[in-house]
């Protein structure tokens, strides 16, 4: 204590625990309040933001005060740089008011600062590509803490491993804000399916960012060879059906279904390689299940919606009971 | 990982180890591999002492000599390998993977794509050909019981009801097992994260059926906890929905991951240790031909045989035996029995096992064991690989139509009927059609009968016979299937002209001719009465308005109108539930309740189902849960015979 001077104990804390993650750099929102153990005002005087190497990294005024709470306000700190766990302190120094001597004070904060999270995302890959054949998928990417991605690499892999295209990204566009690119790839020479993979590497930015990857999965077919028109048709009125579900899986299995939807007309057209097919065609309350449709040559059928939705299911499960579907 | 460790005895490789490792494996018995044993470690003679297995190579040695080493035995490096140490294994492997999978359906799928995603190498053999793969899986409804957590407490319950054989005090033993019965929930309860942690659109009952579903089931309203069945549990379905849809999504994922399938490559037998039953791998055939067994079931033979090995572990997930119909005999007392599902189902993997050493279960148990509701088999046709089912009911409900319109009976090899042909069937809908369509009293289970309080088992004649005439005929189609429709792509005539032109059906101008055409003479011995003489008791019961015969009330309309028509049918069933016994780690036990090393199963075979199934049941426990269980354990396996 200081000689002839009077001394107030203080005690100061975080008004809002500064507990959680940060990302690496951004800016954390702190807020300190001192108080008097008599109750002064300490409008005016400082509060220190010390990091673990005991480097003031912020200095801040209390600028607002009741009475018995004395408040800085809300202020930001930058996080550091390297992800890791933190434990600073918020530092009252002794400081005189009035010719009293307030004395120092002081509370540790921890928290934990980690690399920026990166969303990457793939879409608009063809359910099905012919064999050997090229195909374009988008990509695009965002920073959880807004980084610019302009002019990132992304890498996609294929089944095996292998680098099979790069892609650059462009600028942030669209709601969603994604740095987006377009990349053409060449799709395996064996009908199966496959799963590949794009990759944000960790890109060297001045800030840590975690690597991302997410993966997308299409079907490689033999080429087409022939066009199947599927005209679809209302049960009882033979009025056309239109926006009916149409599938088309070949009997052995191979890469890929078809699907579409019919046109206004009750119209799809399918191209696809000569082989023996079941079809099912569906709305929400009406299907009909073709088990077998052979395509050698260009072909036309028309279908009509006969029967409740589920009566493929019938002799499964609701003729066991004695039940039809709902509806009948 | 495997439960139990290898026994140590006079004959286990052991004994050829060096005393310090001898030492070590009283501490901890481990498995000595042969790469291990032709190294030769320590080969003292007098280790060899009494091992019957290589006394060939070793000299007898005086029991007081048993911890010298062998005189006359060369250094370990120049012995030559001891091929008879380990004679059940091969010099050389044709294929292998971590983990070999027997099967294509769900529970093949299940356990593959677990097993890959935990790091292990795939290898699945199939027996049938890639078009006609898929099991019984491929061609069921699809849907699955996924039971939220809030009311599992409750369909524990209804599960311990069922298992027990409806709480009867006749089948007091029967319930299963507390553990299983929580694992098979859990499992179940699992199945949509794990379709929809895969990218699947898992779709909801009441979006496929408009919740139907909840409104049918549970298919035991009396049993204790059946309402939170009914109220609240999940039916589910993978979309697009459709014939097949999760089977399909699932090879989707199978493809995706690149593991390996062989076709037309059936399971013989398994490669195991005779002493300690570790199983190192399995022998098949590859190459061979399709034929047509002598009871119509499909098998490929005449192939190579190639030696597979599992580093791992080998998961059987080959369905069940409902095309072996000497298995139906021998197991389920029934003289002829057809399912409409796959037609290389025919048990022989489940036979592999059992002389394996696996014990095993509900081999006379059975899905809906006389028919699904109104349909019968027609048996296996030369044109189509899988039997065909038949319509012998319209529908019971009043004013909801049906399948068959018109008129039609059943008669048996007397001539005579033998039910209300209208009566309920299933072990499913039982109950449930009970209340529905007013039956009384009826409750049927697995071939069982109690009626009115009085247990009987249901005596079902084998051949039966649907008689009816032309209009029935006309009134739409009535052969069907599931694997003969969904996989081979087989539909019925409208008016079943084409099944008449192939002989399906027998036609006749007259009664009479009719039984004629049968070879159904009247004979008074047998107790055979001419079935023109049934044929005017029916129609003049139609002509009454009362059955007094069998009791019918539904559709009594007469057969009067030529031609005449019958086929031949069977008893159907949706599939059999026997197989290996399995703990809730997928191992599969043997007869004294120990796990074989390394032999892991799942699906339809050796499945809880006893006296009653709860539709959609074996899809969510019995394979996707079972079969995630196995590709995991197995997947975990330690390799053996690596250094």
């Amino acid at each position: 204590m200081t000689e002839g001077l009077g001394a107030h104990e203080t005690t100061i804390a975080m008004a809002e625990a500064a507990l959680g993650e940060f990302d690496a750099g951004t800016d954390m929102e702190l807020r300190v309040t001192v108080c008097c153990s008599s109750e002064c005002s300490l409008q005016g005087l400082q509060v220190i933001i010390v990091d673990d190497q005991g480097a003031a990294v912020n200095e801040v005024e209390l600028a607002e005060s009741d009475g018995a709470a004395n408040e800085t306000g809300d202020f930001v700190v930058k996080a550091p740089i390297d992800p890791g766990e933190y434990t600073w302190r918020a530092v009252f120094p002794a400081q005189e008011r009035e010719g009293v001597l307030h004395e120092e004070s002081l509370e540790e904060f921890s928290f934990i600062v980690k690399p920026h999270a990166t969303i990457l995302e793939v879409w608009d890959v063809p359910s099905s590509i012919v064999l050997g054949g090229k195909f374009e998928v988008k990509l695009g990417a965002k920073c959880s803490a807004g980084c610019d991605l302009t002019g990132r690499e992304i890498e996609i892999y294929d089944h095996e491993g292998a680098r099979a295209a790069t892609a650059t990204l462009g600028e942030v566009s669209g709601s969603d804000e994604l740095c987006c690119a377009q990349v053409v790839l060449v799709a395996p020479g064996t009908e199966r399916r496959y799963r590949w993979t794009a990759k944000y590497p960790e890109p060297g930015l001045e800030l840590p960012h975690e690597e991302a990857s997410c993966t997308f999965a299409f079907g490689v077919v033999r080429q087409p060879e022939h066009v199947l028109t599927i005209e679809v048709v209302e049960n009882e009125t033979a009025n056309p059906a239109s926006d009916a579900n149409v599938l088309l899986r070949p009997h052995i299995y191979g890469g890929s279904a078809y699907s579409s939807r019919t046109d206004e007309a009750g119209l799809v057209r399918l191209s696809v390689p000569k082989g023996k097919y079941q079809l099912y065609v569906s709305t929400e309350e009406r299907e009909k299940y073709v088990p077998s449709v052979n395509v050698d040559s260009d072909l036309a059928i028309k279908v009509e919606l006969s029967d409740l939705r589920g009566t493929w299911r019938e002799g499964l499960v609701f003729s066991s009971m004695g039940l039809q579907p709902p509806g009948k | 990982m495997t439960e139990e460790k290898s026994t140590h005895s006079p004959l286990s490789p052991s004994r050829f180890m060096k005393e310090d490792e001898m030492a070590k494996e009283e501490e901890a018995p481990r498995k000595v591999s042969r790469k291990e044993f032709v190294k030769g470690a320590a080969l003292g003679a007098g280790a060899l002492a009494g091992a019957g297995a290589l006394a060939s190579c070793a000299p007898a040695a005086a029991p007081a000599e048993t911890a010298a080493p062998c005189p006359t035995c060369p250094p370990a490096e120049e012995c030559p390998p001891c091929a008879s140490a380990t004679p059940w294994l091969p010099d050389t492997w044709d294929e292998e993977a971590d983990v070999v999978v027997i099967g294509a359906g769900f529970s093949a799928q299940a356990a593959a794509i677990t097993a890959h995603d935990a790091g292990a190498d795939v290898l699945m053999l199939e027996k049938a050909p890639e078009e006609f793969q898929g099991g019984n899986s491929r061609v069921c409804g699809q849907g699955f019981i996924a039971p939220p957590e809030r009311i599992r407490d409750e369909y524990f319950i209804y599960l311990k009801a069922l298992t027990a054989g409806l709480g009867f005090p006749i089948f007091p033993d029967e319930a299963e097992s507390d553990e299983t019965l929580r694992f098979y929930i859990e499992q179940s309860g699992k199945s949509v994260k794990w379709f929809e942690d895969m990218g699947a659109d898992v779709l909801d009952d009441t979006e496929v059926y408009g919740g139907a579903a909840h409104g049918i089931f549970p298919f035991f309203p009396h049993m204790p906890g059946a309402e939170a069945v009914a109220t609240e549990s999940g039916f589910y379905v993978v979309g697009p929905e459709g014939p097949g849809s999760n089977w399909y999504f699932l090879e989707d994922q199978v493809s995706e991951r690149g593991i390996r399938k062989m076709y037309e490559t059936p399971v013989k037998r398994l490669v195991q240790d005779p002493i300690t039953k570790e199983i190192f791998g399995v022998v098949a055939e590859t190459g061979g031909e399709e034929v047509v067994r002598e009871d119509g079931g499909r098998d490929v033979v005449g192939g190579t045989e190639i030696y597979v090995k599992a580093k791992r572990a080998v998961c059987v997930c080959a369905g069940g035996f409902e095309y072996n119909q000497q298995m139906q005999r021998d197991f389920q007392a029934i003289w002829a029995n057809y399912s409409t599902g796959s037609p290389y189902n025919t048990g022989e993997t489940i036979k592999m096992c059992w002389t394996a050493g696996a014990d095993i279960r509900n081999m006379g148990k059975r899905n809906a064991p006389v028919c699904c509701g109104g349909e019968l088999s027609a048996g296996i046709k030369p044109e189509w690989r899988a039997s065909l089912s038949v319509v012998t009911q319209s529908n019971p409900l009043e004013g909801a139509g049906g399948a068959l319109e018109g008129g039609s009976i059943l008669v048996g090899a007397n001539n005579k009927r033998f039910r209300d042909e209208y009566k309920s069937w299933s072990s499913w809908g039982g109950i449930q059609n009970r209340e529905r369509s007013g039956q009384e009293g009826v409750v049927i289970f697995n071939g069982d009968v109690i009626e009115n309080g009085v247990y009987e088992r249901e005596h079902l004649p084998h051949p039966i016979h649907m008689i009816f005439d032309e209009p029935t005929r006309l009134s739409g189609p009535l052969f069907s299937g599931s694997f003969v429709v969904q996989v081979e792509g087989y539909q019925c005539s409208p008016d079943n002209s084409a099944e008449l032109e192939a002989g399906w059906i027998i036609k006749a101008d007259s009664i009479e001719e009719l039984a004629t055409k049968l070879g159904r003479e009247p004979d008074p011995l047998f107790g055979r009465v001419p079935l023109a003489e049934t044929i005017d008791r029916w129609n003049a019961s139609c002509a009454a308005g009362v059955d007094e015969e069998q009791g019918r009330t539904k559709n009594l309309i007469p057969i009067e109108t030529p031609p005449f028509y019958v086929i031949e049918l069977f008893a159907l069933t949706v599939n059999t539930q026997g197989g290996m016994r399995r703990n809730t780690k997928s191992q599969v036990i043997d007869i004294e309740g120990k796990p074989i090393p390394r032999l892991y199963s799942a699906g339809e075979n050796g499945d809880i189902w006893t006296w009653v199934y709860q539709c959609m049941s074996n899809v969510g426990g019995g394979c996707y849960g079972y079969g995630r269980v196995a590709g995991e354990n197995a997947a975990a396996e330690e390799p053996w015979g690596e250094a």
